[in-house]
């Protein structure tokens, strides 16, 4: 590994994860480490543990206590530098080639950093290297070997291929690794435009699923296709998702970021960073519907890191063949070996042997010759013969510098029917990031074909672009003036975005007066004007500079209680400090405007039978009004106003004669309500001390108290 | 709108004090080109439930939480509206 940028990167990554160590433990490890170097120490733990792990006589003491197994792993995890590796996949590919109780040289390794820890499922620090037995394989540790050692070309560190190598009789054949940057940016813009939607467990909704695998720019065959890989559109999302660029968490997945902002700016970087999902992804495999279950997914993880280890170490030039491959997994892990409690077909060993080279053609041939990390040789044989390319070594951690890809000035060619046509040799991750923004894929063939719509264009400026980088972007890309329609049509639809604007969280700024708001913008207030006291603030940054706050709504908390009853209930008085900009319309569907400002500047409306009679011909009912005075003033409408209610909707009252008794005590009403003589002449009590009984009534009740002795005084009415 | 919203602190005051101002944040806005495109969009039942009143010609309030909804249908409609997310 000479190339000094590769070198930096590893080491970043080798910090990233020393900075998910407490304080502690990074101080632990390095004095650990430190026993082994009798070099100067450095302040810092972090570079003192890159400078002790550089120096190839302090590892090789570290290593000695380890003897040959220590030796045996550290070229085995060297030989994956960019692919993180899950606890248990470590310890299978290490137990794998041989090397006895990888789980405690691991943890050795980790106490003297030569190898470092990161967890998955927490950012709180690490502080000890636990890793508890049993636990689910998501929540298990990655680790990742010291930077500093996979730089350094340590000669101590080769172990011998278990693979014959071959020459092919023809010449090599590589894929241009477009093929999945290309289908990863149409899906981004695909869930960019309408998200993904998966059910609460996680699985996608059929019809979202058919988007993936029926979309014909996703599911279609590869332009240099050598075997067919099942479901891509599938594979495609399954990449997309473990790499953070579709958000994991969601039930509506949308892309986390735009692709600029997220990939790197050259295809051999972004084909490390695919690489690296390639060899991990386990919602997804290369047997398709095939797929045996059990443990499989993750099994299949150890196999594909086990390919690429020993594709490795094959001698310069020379491949191996897809059957040695085979035969090579086939007598050292599961599934393909037998071990563990295989499942399905792969409990016979027929079955199990074609899918293990079904399973190594769609690895091999599939992921990684799209990718661009292998070359295959030799493929009208029954077995080709396979290689990694410059990129596969750099991927690996061999050695290698890559040529750069040179440059073509022109990439596209656009033409007058709004097409644009994009050759592949030519392409540019620059280019693709950007013309995904605002051009519509229509086909990814020998070259990339895309569309400018109004619909495309409307979403490149809704990203943030300007016509003007557009048509720039196009007439740079193409060498050429575009053709006039092309860029009035940009035109166009661009100003057509401009006659509606949507303000989801607007800042307006409400005055006292138009007076006050003349003199706030002629005091350097930058605003757009709405009304004559009312203006739209985009940049809040030094608006207050000679404004006082009288009054703040916030519009993303419920409204609060703004309106104030008067004693009788009819007029509604408006508290301007807390009402809102919705309360006006609120409030005069209800009642009617009965006053301008005040002296403490309310304004009053009234509400009044016509008003109420108003609001039920718009369609408004009773319930929406008590919510509404709930809302508004806190409490249930006032009686008077629930009477106005009751009476728009049909209230009649009726009124009768009734003649009051009065007794001189609850005491005795309470008799004469319980006496046989009188208790059933009485129609209802008034009060504790009062009877009501017909007109009709009094001479029956007079006689029954003279015959009870109790005299009843009457009014001369009804003396009689 | 302009009737009675805004009268919280009438009165004059000091040449150069600062000047008294009350702050709606967060509403959700719709501002058009024209008033002939405001009366096209309250004409609109689907659209006009999702207004809740008019600040000026080319200016109205949308229901809070209703944004995307109000979005999504003039999208359905043919419209390509500028979407602003803060200020």
């Amino acid at each position: 590994m000479n190339d000094g940028t590769m070198h930096e990167i590893l080491l970043d990554q080798y910090r990233q994860y020393l900075s998910r160590y407490s304080a502690d433990l990074l101080q632990g490890v390095c004095e650990q480490a430190s026993r082994f170097s009798r070099a100067k120490r450095l302040d810092d733990p972090v570079e003192q543990l890159i400078k002790t792990l550089g120096n190839e006589k302090a590892l090789a003491k570290m290593l000695d206590r380890h003897g040959e197994g220590g030796t045996r792993a550290v070229a085995v995890l060297r030989r994956s530098p960019f692919v993180p590796w899950r606890w248990d996949h470590a310890i299978a590919v290490l137990e794998s080639v041989g090397v006895e109780s990888p789980y405690t040289l691991l943890l050795e390794f980790l106490e003297m950093g030569i190898l470092a820890m990161k967890r998955n499922t927490t950012d709180d620090p690490i502080v000890r290297f636990d890793v508890v037995t049993g636990a689910s394989p998501a929540s298990l540790p990655l680790v990742t070997l010291a930077g500093p050692i996979v730089s350094q070309t340590f000669s101590s560190f080769e172990i011998e291929s278990p693979l014959p190598s071959e020459k092919p009789a023809g010449s090599f054949r590589q894929a241009d690794g477009w093929e999945w940057p290309m289908r990863l940016a149409i899906l981004w813009q695909m869930t960019w435009l309408a998200p993904i939607k998966r059910t609460q467990q996680r699985l996608l909704f059929k019809k979202d699923r058919e988007r993936l695998t029926l979309n014909p720019l996703l599911a279609a065959e590869t332009l240099d296709s050598l075997v067919r890989v099942p479901d891509p559109g599938l594979m495609i999302y399954q990449l997309a998702l473990d790499q953070g660029w579709l958000d994991p968490v969601v039930e509506e997945q949308s892309p986390t970021a735009p692709l600029w902002q997220v990939w790197p700016d050259d295809l051999a970087a972004l084909s490390r960073i695919i690489g690296r999902g390639l060899v991990t992804l386990e919602d997804w495999n290369e047997l398709g519907t095939d797929v045996p279950v059990g443990t499989f997914s993750s099994d299949v993880v150890v196999s594909r890191q086990l390919i690429l280890l020993w594709l490795s170490l094959l001698p310069a030039e020379e491949g191996a063949t897809l059957e040695s491959l085979a035969r090579a997994l086939e007598s050292s892990v599961a599934p393909w070996n037998g071990a563990g409690e295989p499942t399905g077909p792969m409990r016979l060993p027929a079955e199990r042997a074609t899918l293990c080279r079904t399973w190594v053609r769609g690895f091999v041939l599939g992921l990684l010759y799209q990718a661009g990390l292998v070359e295959a040789a030799d493929l009208q044989e029954t077995s080709p013969i396979v290689r990694l390319t410059p990129r596969g070594k750099q991927f690996v951690g061999i050695a290698e510098n890559i040529e750069p890809a040179p440059k073509y000035p022109v990439s596209l060619l656009v033409q007058p029917n709004h097409q644009l046509i994009v050759y592949r040799q030519a392409l540019s991750i620059e280019l693709l990031v950007q013309l995904i923004l605002f051009a519509e894929p229509r086909s990814s063939g020998a070259a990339m074909t895309l569309e400018l719509t109004p619909g495309s264009i409307y979403h490149g400026l809704e990203a943030g672009l300007q016509p003007e980088q557009i048509i720039q972007l196009l007439q740079d890309q193409s060498g050429r003036t575009l053709p006039g329609g092309v860029e009035e049509s940009i035109r166009t639809w661009s100003q057509k975005r401009e006659r509606l604007t949507i303000y989801s969280q607007a800042t307006l700024f409400e005055f006292a007066s138009a007076a006050d708001l003349e003199d706030a913008l002629a005091r350097g207030l930058v605003a757009a004007r709405l009304t004559d006291r009312m203006v739209l603030v985009e940049e809040q940054e030094g608006a207050f500079k000679n404004l006082r706050l009288t009054a703040s709504r916030d519009y993303r908390l419920e409204p609060q209680p703004c309106v104030q009853c008067s004693p009788d209930g009819t007029i509604l008085k408006v508290n301007l400090e807390t009402s809102d900009l919705m309360l006006e319309s609120e409030i005069r569907r209800i009642s009617d405007l009965a006053s301008t400002a005040d002296k403490q500047g309310a304004f009053h409306f009234r509400v009044t039978r016509e008003s109420i009679e108003r609001a039920f011909e718009q369609g408004l009912r009773g319930e929406f009004i008590d919510q509404w005075f709930r809302r508004r003033t806190g409490q249930d409408p006032p009686d008077s106003v629930r009477l106005l209610l009751r009476a728009v909707t049909g209230l009649s009252l009726s009124a009768r004669q009734i003649v009051v008794v009065s007794a001189e005590s609850p005491l005795v009403a309470d008799g004469l309500l319980q006496h046989p003589r009188t208790a059933s002449l009485f129609a209802e009590r008034l009060g504790p001390s009062a009877l009501s009984i017909a007109t009709e009534k009094l001479p029956e009740l007079r006689q029954a108290l003279d015959e009870l002795g109790i005299p009843l005084t009457l009014p001369e009415a009804n003396a009689g | 709108m302009n009737e009675w919203s805004g009268g919280f602190g009438p009165g004059g005051r000091p040449p150069n004090a600062k000047i008294p101002v009350k702050v709606h944040r967060s509403v959700s806005l719709v501002r058009t080109a024209d008033q002939t495109l405001t009366y096209e969009l309250l004409s609109r039942p689907k659209l006009s439930r999702l207004i809740v009143g008019q600040l000026c010609d080319d200016v109205l309030l949308v229901v809070p939480e209703k944004v995307d909804e109000l979005v999504a249908e003039l999208k359905k409609i043919g419209h390509t509206p500028r979407i602003v997310s803060t200020s």
